[in-house]
């Protein structure tokens, strides 16, 4: 079946796939939008920006100004976008999603006890004042103190640290400028800042470091603060009315990501960020194939960073566009129409948003990943895995068989091994252990079934192990949860049937950590052995 | 030498670390072939050879990924790399790079070795072989191997039953002709014998941060227990970062991480652990990190100090002189001694001593780019600058994407 039919299936205009899935939905971001729509548009790729007006010169590049996007359907190559705009709703066909939201940033006057005012500003105000010279025009020549509270109600990161910095260098500029940083760390972790820190502090500024919420702040007079402390190396009593104080703020995620969350089931792990907080996703591809989040929509605010996204986005988009051209993916999950009941568990299971459904659930072969979560979640059994199914019908052979083969040996482990971590971990047992043990390959912890566990036991299995990747670590977000939680089912069964519900363990492992196998092992060989 | 070949690619890449690795995997995404050069006998770099920081959960180092993406290119049969071999010369020729590469002799073959163990068992000198991180097989260290020094011993490959092992190999040269070049030759730890003071080879239990990770990753860490003391380990912070005396004004991004990941599973693994730190700022290194300081914070003792000298005790054990708040002489012993050392740029490599340095000393263009001063050189992770395991995946997949544009710009590539 050709990459165009496939598309067909999802989509409600025949004969305009090609140029939907060439096209690239960028939601938020200005000027990232004009960025990557450059880079894209010389690949070939066109490029519509859903936010505020750009003006470009770029061919292939469309703006729906002020839009806000109310719903996301479909999947890679054939999103339906719905976009509230000023002259009523509009749909968008796309073959790629980008969030590209600004961070949303909120003072922090309120933790501080302080009102906004003349004299008390937040940092991306003050920043603006002086890039735009405002305030450095109005202001007398007498000496003006400026200080800065940071990270001392919650954590600082190295994004403010670069806007107090950068206000530091344009006041070092001016004649008659004293300025002073309150804060608990020095937040140095990105190119060029310890440097930049240490210039501001040769040319003068103070820094002050507390272990503590830091500074007692008094309000003096309608616009004055005093500033009173401890100086934590003099241990001197110290007090401060500065001219100026500016107060740090809490960047977070954009709240119009919302719609994106409903459109990937597993989002609900990520929240308030479109990518989950694992290292494999290590870039902007969100767990769903053809949704990407750039900078703050992944949790990344340091500006370089922010930049070096727009390349990665380009990047991971053309590799994808390469695969839908070539429809190089196959469906590894299908479902069986004839027992489908549209109950629509797997489509609000799957950690990838890869179930689509219209008179009955259907699988995207791009989207899927093969993790076969929604093989064991599927009430009526209609679901099954392909390629995978092929790899362990053959281990599947080997576990019903050693009883046959070898009747004098004990009833054996039979092992359960997720293929990202526990399987690799597995081959660094020593072959003492190993030779124990019957494994089984799966594609995730989250696709082994209660029957399958049962059926190891019935197979003659003395008993069972399964074995996933870290909580947190599942390339299928949660796999390892479904996976234990099962376990533990299991478990239930095994104590209601009066058998020993130590005879089956879950436990957690990674290619470079085989200890909780090793010990599984180790401890079931002993249980096993002893019966 | 007795072989001279030559091949061609899209892209040679410099370095078989987790940079490398991920370029050669995203541009093959893109449609482009590369060809791995590794300077060591195996793929994977420093990082395949980290611990699991994982306590009842993952906690976010990545490590376990760089020994699934050598196991992936194990499993693949048309993957170019080449190990222990050197860049020897770069030249740049009407679009196209030649590169010279020298390579060692490879004694164990990759494909036919499982790793039995017999050739360990037979080898008189102690680590000259040694186990292939991440893979089930084994290597032989030339400086170490008698044969390499021209002693007439071949125990190991009359022993091994597969004959797996040809000690004639005697290293081959290549020369590589690519459109593009992708430089991806990572860091070099710190050395700490640059900070004497710390005392580390002189003081014993005075250990680098990387070989308390080898020591977890082979599960070898005996830290004294049963006394009535409960085991105490210190870590030291910014050994050799933010440190402008050695020229290193910057900070390196990832010790704060590794340390805290570090401190939180030898907690995890012997709740009664003492483990101090001592710091000058703690750095964030994921998102998010609020609950995860909280954590810290109430498990480890956090001193803002950095200890002005690291000295043996009268009981043997390692003893800390710091000065404390308000300036007090403070004198604190441990049971170990972690001393947390930064990234250096990478060693220079003569044959890329064209390429411009970043103010830091690292390789290609500032400001976290990909870019060089040359047109189709581009530099991918830690050779750029201090980067993360993730971070480094993240800027290879960049680095990819600039070397595709340039290939398919002036319409270069093989397959293109």
């Amino acid at each position: 079946m050709s990459r165009a039919s496939k598309l067909n299936r999802g989509s409600q205009l025949p004969g305009t796939q090609n140029a939907d899935f060439e096209k690239v939905l960028i939601l938020g971001g200005a000027d990232i939008a004009l960025e990557l729509a450059k880079l894209l548009g010389q690949a070939g790729m066109s490029v519509v920006s859903v936010g505020p007006e750009t003006e470009s010169d770029i061919e292939q590049f469309k703006v729906i100004p002020d839009g806000v996007v109310r719903q996301v359907l479909g999947t890679v190559g054939a999103f339906t976008v719905l976009i509230d705009t000023l002259d009523g709703s509009v749909e968008e066909k796309a073959g790629f999603l980008v969030a590209a939201y600004p961070g949303d940033i909120v003072p922090l006057f309120e933790a501080y006890g302080l009102k906004p005012s003349r004299r008390v500003v937040s940092l991306s105000h003050f920043r603006r004042a002086l890039r735009t010279d405002t305030f450095l025009e109005t202001r007398k020549s007498e000496w003006l103190h400026a200080a800065f509270l940071m990270g001392l109600r919650g954590e600082a990161d190295p994004s403010t640290f670069n806007d107090v910095l950068q206000c530091i260098e344009m006041l070092g500029s001016q004649e008659k400028v004293q300025t002073y940083v309150f804060t608990r760390n020095i937040k140095v972790s990105e190119e060029g800042l310890d440097a930049r820190y240490r210039r501001a502090r040769e040319s003068g500024t103070l820094f002050f470091r507390f272990d503590d919420d830091g500074p007692k702040l008094e309000i003096e007079g309608p616009d004055t603060v005093k500033i009173m402390f401890q100086d934590p190396q003099l241990l001197w009593e110290m007090e401060l009315t500065p001219d100026i104080l500016v107060v740090d703020e809490q960047e977070s995620a954009s709240p119009a990501l919302e719609p994106l969350f409903r459109a990937i089931p597993s989002s609900r792990c990520t929240k308030p960020y479109l990518t989950p907080d694992s290292p494999r996703y290590p870039d902007v591809r969100a767990s769903k194939a053809g949704i990407f989040a750039l900078g703050p929509s992944r949790g990344e605010f340091y500006p370089d960073k922010i930049q070096g996204d727009v390349e990665a986005a380009a990047a991971a988009i053309m590799s994808l566009a390469r695969t839908l051209r070539e429809s190089a993916a196959a469906a590894t999950a299908r479902v069986a129409t004839d027992r489908c009941t549209l109950c629509l568990t797997c489509v609000r299971l799957c950690p990838h948003g890869a179930v689509n459904f219209s008179s009955y659930a259907f699988v995207d072969g791009l989207s899927c990943v093969g993790c076969g979560i929604c093989v064991g979640v599927c009430p009526m059994m209609a679901i099954s895995l392909h390629e995978v199914a092929l790899e362990s019908e053959e281990v599947d052979q080997d576990k019903s068989s050693p009883e046959k083969d070898k009747p004098s040996q004990s009833p054996g482990i039979v092992a359960f091994l997720c293929r990202h971590s526990a399987a690799s971990a597995f081959e660094e047992l020593p072959c003492s252990l190993k030779m124990l043990v019957k494994p089984v390959m799966v594609s995730c912890a989250g696709s082994v079934k209660e029957s399958d566990i049962l059926a190891a036991f019935l197979g003659g299995a003395g008993a069972v192990i399964v074995a996933g990747c870290f909580r947190g670590n599942c390339r299928s977000v949660y796999g390892t949860d479904i996976g234990s939680q099962r376990v533990s089912a299991v478990q239930n069964i095994l104590h209601g049937a009066g058998i020993e519900m130590n005879r089956l363990v879950f436990v957690q492992a990674a290619s470079n950590a085989p200890e909780n196998i090793r010990d599984a092992v180790s401890m079931l060989a002993g249980e096993v052995g002893a019966s | 030498m007795v072989h001279a070949e030559s091949m061609k690619t899209d892209c040679l890449i410099i370095g078989g670390g987790i940079s490398g690795l991920t370029c050669r995997e995203e541009l093959a995404k893109l449609g482009f072939s590369s060809v791995v050069v590794e300077k060591l006998p195996f793929l994977g770099g420093h990082a395949v050879q980290f611990a699991c920081k994982a306590t009842d959960r993952c906690r976010n180092c990545g490590a376990c990924l760089v020994v699934e993406s050598v196991r992936n290119i194990g499993a693949s049969e048309e993957v170019s790399y080449i190990l222990s071999a050197m860049l020897e010369q770069v030249r740049f020729n009407e679009g196209v790079y030649e590169s010279l590469v020298v390579q060692e002799s490879i004694r164990i073959n990759p494909a036919i070795c499982n790793a039995c163990g017999e050739c360990l068992k037979a080898c008189p000198v102690p680590n000259a072989i040694e186990k292939t991180p991440g893979c089930a097989r084994f290597y032989i260290q030339n400086q170490l191997c008698l044969r390499a020094q021209n002693q007439a011993c071949s125990s190991c490959a009359e022993i091994c039953p597969r004959s797996a092992i040809d000690l004639s190999n005697s290293g081959r040269e290549i020369r590589i002709s690519s459109f593009a070049v992708i430089v991806a030759g990572g860091f070099e730890p710190f050395n700490p014998l640059l900070k004497p003071r710390y005392g580390y080879r002189r003081v014993p239990a005075v250990v680098t941060a990387l070989e308390l990770e080898q020591l977890l990753r082979k599960d070898q860490l005996n830290l004294p227990s049963g006394g009535a003391e409960n085991a105490s380990i210190a870590f030291i912070q910014c050994v050799g970062s933010r440190d402008p005396k050695i020229g290193h004004n910057y900070c390196s991004q990832v010790c704060c991480a590794y340390a805290l990941r570090l401190a939180g599973l030898l907690k995890f693994k012997t709740p009664s652990l003492e483990v101090t730190m001592f710091y000058m700022d703690v750095q964030n290194f994921e998102r998010g990190v609020q609950p995860y300081f909280r954590e810290a914070f109430s498990q480890i003792s956090f001193v803002r100090s950095m200890p002005a000298e690291i000295r043996k005790g009268e009981d043997g054990r390692p003893q800390v002189l710091y000065h404390g708040p308000g300036d007090e002489r403070c004198l604190q012993s441990f049971d170990l001694v972690v001393l947390s050392v930064g990234m250096s740029p990478p060693e220079t490599m003569p044959a890329l001593d064209f390429l411009g340095r970043t103010a830091d000393g690292f390789l290609g263009d500032a400001g976290i780019r990909c870019t060089s001063s040359a047109p189709g050189i581009f530099v991918a992770g830690a050779a750029q600058g201090p980067k993360s395991i993730k971070d480094s995946m993240h800027h290879a997949l960049r680095a990819a994407w600039k070397t595709a544009s340039y290939l398919s710009q002036s319409n270069r590539g093989v397959h293109s």
